[in-house]
């Protein structure tokens, strides 16, 4: 089994920082192949997102250096959950001390997948998206906004949502709110599959079509054309006048 | 009209300062966290959202202990762990947890 991976972000057309942070790492160990694809989208409605963003990617990114080895000895799904479940909550009450200590307030989304031979386990904060791309686009994650939980009570529409001045509003990241419940979930590794992680930037202005059609498994079988199709699918996105930071990692299995 | 005397003068200006220097104190504080909301608009956030949808979110659990979450910075990653990619994109070099 291989795995191929790619990562990519760019600032945009109007912003003076780029708060997203994403990391991807692979590893050869003795219990096969591991593999950690996240993408964190710092919040631009508050100050020092890039910040945020980037002591979640980094501390995860330690923690898969350092501490993953120890738990692959003793694998077990349900401990590695409630390990991720505890350093967003420990992430997320570090930040919020760090802002009232600061005066200021900072956030970030956090979407990431850990893969371990071919089993994966998501675990997602915010509306940064995780993407399975095969035949047709599936959204595996959940945006924690204020409109999609409107929709779900049935209080508004996808056409109204799309519109509606809230639709970037959270009900749920790192930092800023006093808890954190983040969505984890398991799956096995597909074959022939691409999963994509994205900051909402990268998929205001294109449709599900456009990034399945540039970033399908038929056409993506190296980590150089992995490379290639998501700088394209970012120069799509530039083209449009998207105005926000535009970030997004690719992972794919060989089996 | 009963014309004021001199102390109720002072009572009269008194008051009118002590109006003056709490709008002034208030607006400031609202200005302020009108241009804070403001900063940058146009990624996500929490601004404008009910209270209640807001705090939906906070299950309140016990305080995790740090030192579970840093790496001691002796610490070397095991030798049969061969990182083969290492991509990290971070956009500072400050840290909060050092």
């Amino acid at each position: 089994m291989e795995y191929i991976v790619a990562a990519d972000t760019d600032i945009g057309n109007t912003k003076k920082v780029n708060q997203d942070s994403l990391c991807v790492k692979t590893a050869d160990t003795p219990k096969g192949k591991v593999a950690l694809i996240m993408v964190c989208d710092g919040m631009g409605g508050l100050s020092r997102g890039e910040l945020a963003s980037a002591e979640v990617v980094r501390s995860f990114s330690e923690w898969f250096e350092y501490g993953l080895a120890d738990e692959l000895k003793n694998w077990s799904w349900d401990r590695i959950a409630e390990i991720t479940a505890r350093r967003l909550r420990f992430l997320n009450d570090t930040m919020i001390t760090y802002g009232i200590r600061n005066d200021i307030k900072l956030g970030t989304t956090a979407t990431g997948m850990l893969v371990v031979n071919s089993q994966y386990m998501s675990f997602h904060v915010g509306d940064t998206r995780l993407y399975k791309i095969g035949e047709e686009l599936t959204q595996i994650t959940e945006d924690h906004t204020y409109v999609n939980l409107e929709m779900k009570r049935g209080n508004m529409t996808a056409e109204e949502a799309s519109k509606d001045k809230r639709r970037n509003a959270l009900v749920q990241c790192v930092g800023v709110t006093g808890g954190v419940s983040p969505e984890i979930k398991f799956g096995n590794i597909e074959e022939d599959v691409n999963y994509f992680i994205c900051s909402d930037g990268m998929r205001h202005v294109v449709t599900d079509e456009e990034i399945l059609d540039i970033l399908s498994p038929r056409l993506i079988t190296t980590k150089s054309s992995m490379e290639a199709r998501l700088r394209e699918l970012i120069e799509l996105v530039k083209l449009r006048d998207e105005k926000d930071n535009i970030s997004g990692a690719v992972f794919r299995a060989e089996i | 009209m009963i014309p004021l005397t001199a102390n109720e003068w002072k009572i009269v200006i008194a008051a009118v300062v002590v109006f003056v220097i709490v709008n002034i104190i208030m607006w400031t504080l609202i200005i302020k966290a009108k241009k804070n909301s403001n900063a940058d608009k146009g990624g996500p956030s929490t601004e404008g959202l009910p209270e209640s949808i807001k705090t939906s979110s906070k299950k309140k659990t016990a305080a995790p202990d740090p030192s579970e979450f840093s790496i001691p910075v002796d610490r070397k990653p095991p030798e049969d762990f061969k990182l083969i990619d290492n991509i990290v994109i971070v956009h500072t070099d400050e840290r909060i947890n050092k």
